[in-house]
């Protein structure tokens, strides 16, 4: 496929690139991670081409979940002309998930993403990240695991983006003073069309990222098997959520949950004191507030479907449970069960959305 | 001020223990809502315990304060009034904040007792996860000194930290423990019954242990004022307030783990608005050439203030979850403290005194109107 | 997807001669959210509304911006062209570009852009508008009577037709002020008669529903639809449902204890005008047993204190000395006066009548009763300013009229503003003397202030014949169609709506520990949806998001 040699690093080649088409009017906006007042980093939608010497695409911090934010712009309507987004491979992945629930629109949007290479967790920010960069674009290029990163990160096998319409090579031997820029589809090519860089053929697989997954993948084999859920129980998970205090930060981070009103949250699930004294009889003791186990094993039956392991949830948990270790483990046993990835094609359908008479026979009559 | 100076067995967690297997065995309350540590062993959680046995495992007086006790109370008795009942052992602030969540119907408070205890303040909650055994014996020597740096910043500043004003019907004087000993102070009727029920003659005179809280309300005030006096410069105006919030996600922590929020969907959480047309985003580009996502950021903050600020406990509860370490907790305490002076009004003082936001007064705030009295 | 129509009115040349109408058209059209953009020199007249009628069904619009005059002139106007149209009348957003743009400045560019910021505001906001349903309620004709003195009874009975019910509540019996007298002046007939056939006569009416020894707990509502909690005798409850209300709950008589120098309370044998007909009705006589040889009538006892004169006391002050002149002629009756109010034909033959039947008028510029050597005595200064002393051995002091207990109350609980002396203030004083500020509040007798019995009577009357008028039975009544709804899965019970709403609208549902609102209560203020920290409660046709579109548009 066409791919563009830039030679320059990828916030600086993403600029040039977003720059022209603002320009050229291709777009009327662009959306990616920006550098706001104070010391803060935000996602910005941005019409004004001075403004891009402010963002900062790749750089390695994500606040928020982005395919929460383009849910909050398409959610009501599609945008009505073209907007270029950059983003990261798992929030594209969850954006496609939240199309197939009614969440998001994907019209005229036009999505650049980049093999990631991971974030730091956002409390990071607080300490300035200045002294890790260096650090961090040098693991990068040469492939290594940083264990300072989210371990989400660390254990993702799905870094290099599938549906995006622009993918900038970053990482894995890659000389980080220079960017490939590869068009993957037609609408990309269209976008770059009259750039006045060097345009190269070349026929870019994204090799030389297999050491990166693999090395990823036996990390994860190891994390997942130390948490040991296969002998949890309700003991283990009453252990291993025992320090939630019920804040429901991990729901409104992920970028799957999108009900208006968690039922967890609403009247339905209050119970009247009659109920707490019986169960008081019954045990002894009650742990107040309630619900803290259940509201998690309900998450996981209504998220792990589409979990792309982001690593939010363990982000903003204020007690450090980690929300997205458990997460993306039972995840991964869910997708496998259902031979589904998710967001890697917007036309298949959510598993357990759809009925299927004849299915999952292995699980008995 | 009446009452016994009971002197310690082992250390105070054991020694209050006693005295609620004491309440529970001689069936002064049928039910007891106090901290316990989780399993895994790093954090603590309300228990509402019937089971005397399960007292032997309780903190009445935990480092932390991972759940403001108002919000555990707040799942019992949302939906109509205990008919047990409960001893709930809690810190001053969240006693305070439980008396607020009663006006707004949100507690009932019939059935419920009190027991606090003069609280030197909580650590920060990572931290004690983090370190949870070198955290506990810090605690120890924080409760005898009452000095540390690695409280919440709220516990610095408190100022009701001990039981005057506090609606509470038993207390446990922490200040004075030099000697090994606590002082319990029934606080009320139902107080006076349960002590002499179990076996507790308050014929000790504690009004010696008031020095103690006076030399540290001194220097609590002190701490306070130079706060304020700080904070005020830094966080006027809007370039000032949004600089203060500036490492703010937008994540709404400070809301969820916040006692007083009880709206069941926070305004800034509802589709209405969180959701625009697209074209309404691009419409808000206009001339600033860029909005950010999420972009309610300061009003959010400024709407939680108008909020609940005069309800505002300044437990510290905000600024520990949150995931930047924003100093959520001297911003409200800040501007709690002004508004509430402006109705002289005191949280959790009293449950019959209405929160101001729910009363309507046609003659009020004139010193707040400019000269044409249009305020 | 809505399909808005732009109407701009010329309004002949008042808007078409300062704003660029053509500018503002380009502009909007640019915009691309109106669907057609249409323009007419008069909106308002037949041709216009014809135009618009032909306009909506030619282009299917589902919601209208008109920019033209003020709300005030023509909203109605042209919401009933749109439900005749088959649009609902609230999809719809009046922008007034004439009152607030053309004639607010005679530079043509300033209003023109002022004129286009608000149409792009209105533009946004019907965006969000919803269909809603004007609902209509059967007006109430029945009739509330409050007080069962000789006010109430006569507005009760003026009031009881063949299809109208009244409900008379009363705090006591029936009768009221007028069981304080024994005769009537200038008559001086007998009350029991004349009462005996009022009451009958209220109690022989089938329309009519007397509950005596009952009080008004409260009322809500408004006109045509008042709800009205009675707690009767037996303690019950119950609820009346009204289209009007009438206040006849009197006044009471002003009691001079505080004053020292007229001995009421401390000195024997000094009563007031009010008790006195009641304590003497079998014989006039002092303490001592003996009829009293010198009875003295004090006028206008209290007088500078109330502030005003209760007309009726100068001729009631007579009546009783004639009164008591008629049983012991013997007695020396005197009259000490300030001045005398004699207004109309009958009193001031009445006047010089008492006068001949041996009534002495002396007047006064000062006075005290006092006890001296074991005997009441008047000591006044006259005019002439020399000073003098009447030992007497009865005295009657005449004081006027104050309002009672119940006319606060009753301020408060239907929002009727009280004068400066507290008696309820009518809606105007020449003009319109039985209306309040509150639709279907009316007030007679000395309730509103004091009076003697014919004004009462007439005042009763009146208020009656305004309701018969006004409310009629089988009338239908529009209710408020902008009013509230809370959300059942958002609100979480906390109360503040219910503290903050000024018609008793909104109750909580303890059951669900939910607020709810009463849609035939509330009046679409807005106050609860203002209170509501979580948005639970949305006030329509003014949600948040029709607001803050509007708004996002002004402040840009």
């Amino acid at each position: 496929m066409k791919a563009l040699k830039m030679s320059k690093p990828p916030d600086d080649a993403i600029r040039d690139i977003l720059r022209f088409s603002l320009e050229k009017k291709k777009v009327q906006a662009v959306f990616s991670l920006s550098k706001i007042e104070g010391n803060g980093y935000a996602y910005a939608l941005i019409s004004n081409k001075e403004l891009l010497s402010n963002i900062c695409p790749t750089f390695p911090l994500m606040p928020v979940n982005s395919a929460k934010m383009i849910s909050r712009l398409t959610a009501v309507e599609a945008v009505k002309s073209p907007i270029a987004v950059v983003l990261r491979p798992c929030e594209l992945r969850a954006l496609f998930e939240l199309v197939k629930l009614e969440q998001a629109k994907l019209d005229n949007l036009l999505f650049i993403s980049f093999v990631c290479n991971g974030v730091f967790p956002i409390k990071a920010m607080k300490d300035g990240l200045d002294g890790k960069l260096e650090k961090y674009w040098e693991n990068a290029r040469i492939g290594q695991d940083f264990a300072e990163l989210r371990e989400s990160c660390r254990i993702c096998e799905s870094f290099v983006p599938d549906n995006a319409d622009i993918v900038l090579m970053t990482g894995g031997s890659q000389n980080n003073d220079t960017s490939s820029v590869l068009m993957k589809t037609q609408k990309g090519e269209e976008f770059i069309e009259g750039i006045n860089d060097q345009f190269v053929e070349e026929d870019r697989e994204l090799k030389g990222l297999d050491n990166v997954r693999n090395r990823r993948a036996e990390l994860k084999k190891t994390v997942f098997s130390d948490l040991k859920t296969e002998d949890f129980g309700i003991q283990g998970l009453a252990r291993i959520f025992g320090r939630c205090i019920n804040c429901h930060a991990c729901s409104k981070a992920c970028p799957i949950c999108h009900c208006n009103l968690c039922h967890f949250e609403a009247a339905e699930s209050e119970s009247d004191p009659s109920t707490f004294e019986v169960d008081l009889n019954n045990r002894g003791a009650l742990r107040l507030p309630t619900n803290t186990v259940f509201y998690h094993v309900g998450r996981l039956i209504h998220v792990t479907i589409s979990c792309v392991g982001c690593g939010m949830c363990s982000d903003v948990c204020p007690t450090d449970i980690p929300v997205a270790t458990v997460f993306t483990k039972i995840a991964e046993r869910v997708q496998n069960s259902f031979s589904y990835v998710p967001g890697r094609n917007v036309e298949e359908k959510i598993p357990i959305l759809t009925f299927e008479r004849d299915e999952l026979e292995e699980l008995g009559e | 001020m009446m009452g016994k100076v009971i002197p310690l067995k082992e250390n105070l967690n054991t020694t209050i223990k006693e005295i609620l297997e004491l309440l529970l065995e001689k069936e002064c309350f049928d039910a007891v809502l106090v901290p316990v540590r989780v399993p895994s062993g790093e954090s603590f959680a309300y228990l509402l315990m019937k089971d005397r046995r399960i007292l032997q495992s309780c903190t009445p007086l935990p480092p932390i304060m991972p759940v403001q006790g108002a919000r555990a109370l707040r799942d019992l008795t949302r939906r109509g009034n205990s008919n047990l009942k409960v001893l709930c052992v809690m810190r001053p602030c969240e006693i305070r904040a439980s008396i607020e969540l009663a006006k707004l119907r949100q507690i009932r408070l019939e059935n419920v007792s009190f027991l606090s205890f003069d609280c030197p303040g909580a650590l920060r909650t990572k931290d004690y996860i983090n370190s949870p055994e070198e955290s506990d014996n810090q605690y120890q020597e924080i409760i005898a000194t009452w000095e540390s740096e690695n409280f919440r910043s709220a516990c610095n500043t408190c100022l009701h930290f001990s039981y005057e004003g506090l609606p509470a019907d038993l207390h446990i004087h922490l200040t004075n423990m030099k000697e090994e000993r606590m002082g319990i102070t029934p606080l009320s009727d139902k107080g006076k019954e349960s002590l002499s029920r179990i076996g507790i003659e308050c014929n000790g005179d504690l009004s010696g242990w008031q020095t103690e809280v006076n030399e540290i309300s001194r220097k609590r005030i002190a701490n306070r004022d130079k706060a304020f006096s700080e904070l005020r410069d830094k966080i006027s105006g809007a370039e000032g307030f949004h600089d203060f919030f500036s490492d703010c996600i937008n994540c709404h922590n400070c809301m969820r783990v916040c006692p007083i929020c009880y709206c069941r969907q926070c305004f800034f959480d509802s589709s209405g608005e969180a959701k625009s047309e697209a074209e309404d985003y691009l419409a808000k580009i206009g001339a600033k050439g860029g909005i950010r996502f999420p972009g309610d950021m300061m009003l959010f903050h400024l709407g939680r203030m108008s909020h609940m600020a005069l309800s505002c406990v300044s437990c510290g509860a905000c600024e520990d979850g949150c995931p930047m370490e924003v100093p959520v907790s001297r911003a409200f305490a800040f501007v709690a403290d002004e508004v509430q002076k402006m109705f002289d009004y005191v949280p959790g003082r009293n449950e019959e005194e209405p929160i101001p936001v729910q009363t309507y007064q046609e003659d009020e705030l004139h010193q707040y109107e400019d000269a044409k009295g249009t305020g | 997807m809505a399909k808005i129509g732009l109407y701009l009115c010329e309004c002949g040349p008042n808007i078409a001669e300062v704003l660029d109408l053509e500018k503002i058209s380009n502009e909007i059209k640019k915009d691309g959210k109106v669907a057609a953009i249409e323009r007419h020199k008069l909106l308002c007249s037949e041709d216009g509304k014809k135009f618009l009628a032909e306009s909506i069904e030619k282009n299917g619009f589902d919601r209208l911006v008109i920019a033209a005059c003020s709300p005030k002139q023509h909203e109605a106007t042209f919401m009933d062209v749109m439900s005749a149209a088959g649009l609902n009348p609230y999809m719809f957003q009046l922008v007034n570009v004439r009152e607030q743009c053309a004639w607010m400045t005679p530079d043509k560019e300033l209003a023109t852009y002022k004129a286009l910021r608000y149409i792009r505001a209105a533009i946004n906001r019907v965006r969000y508008h919803r269909a809603i349903e004007q609902k209509e309620i059967e007006c109430n004709a029945d009739a509330i009577v409050i007080g069962g003195g000789i006010t109430g009874m006569e507005a009760a009975v003026r009031a009881a037709q063949k299809e109208r019910r009244v409900y008379l509540i009363e705090q006591t019996e029936l009768g009221g002020m007028l069981k304080c007298h024994r005769v009537l002046f200038p008559t001086m007939e007998l009350v029991d008669q004349l009462l005996k056939a009022k009451v009958d006569a209220v109690r022989g009416n089938e329309q009519i529903e007397v509950f005596e020894n009952s009080e008004v707990k409260d009322v809500l509502g408004f006109f045509g639809n008042f709800v009205a909690t009675i707690e009767t005798k037996e303690k019950e409850e119950i609820t009346l449902h009204a289209g009007a209300i009438i206040l006849a709950t009197g006044a009471e008589p002003f009691s001079p204890e505080q004053l020292s120098n007229f001995g009421y309370g401390t000195l024997d044998d000094v009563y007031i005008a009010s008790e006195f007909e009641k304590v003497s009705a079998d014989r006039i006589a002092t303490k001592s047993g003996d009829p009293p040889k010198s009875v003295a009538i004090v006028h206008c006892v209290g007088r500078k204190n109330l502030g005003y004169c209760s007309e009726f006391c100068c001729a009631n002050s007579m009546k009783i000395a004639r009164y008591i002149k008629e049983r012991l002629s013997d007695a020396k009756v005197v009259q000490f006066y300030k001045n005398l109010c004699l207004p109309g034909t009958q009193y001031d033959k009445f006047y010089k009548e008492t006068a001949e039947k041996g009534v002495e008028f002396i007047r006064f510029t000062d006075i005290e009763v006092t006890r001296e050597a074991e005997r009441l005595s008047i000591k006044y200064r006259k005019e002439d300013h020399t000073e003098n002393n009447l030992p007497v051995d009865m005295v009657i002091l005449s004081t006027g009229l104050v309002p009672n207990s119940a006319t606060e109350r009753f301020a408060k609980m239907l929002n009727i503003p009280v004068d400066e002396y507290g008696f309820f203030k009518e809606e105007h004083v020449k003009l319109d003397p039985v209306s309040t500020v509150t639709e279907g509040v009316f007030i007679a007798g000395c309730a509103q202030g004091p009076g003697n019995i014919s004004d009462s009577m007439a005042q009763g009357g009146a208020a009656a014949g305004r309701i018969l008028s006004s409310v009629t039975p089988g009338g239908r009544l529009q209710l408020e169609p902008e009013t509230s709804q809370v959300s059942e899965s958002l609100c979480v019970g906390c109360g503040v709506c219910v503290n903050v709403c000024a018609y008793g609208a909104v109750t909580i549902d303890e059951l669900r520990h939910i607020s709810v609102v009463n849609e035939v209560l509330c009046r679409g203020c807005g106050n609860c949806a203002a209170a509501c920290p979580s948005g639970a409660a949305r006030h329509r046709h003014f949600t948040t998001k029709q607001i803050t579109q509007e708004m996002g548009e002004i402040l840009r």
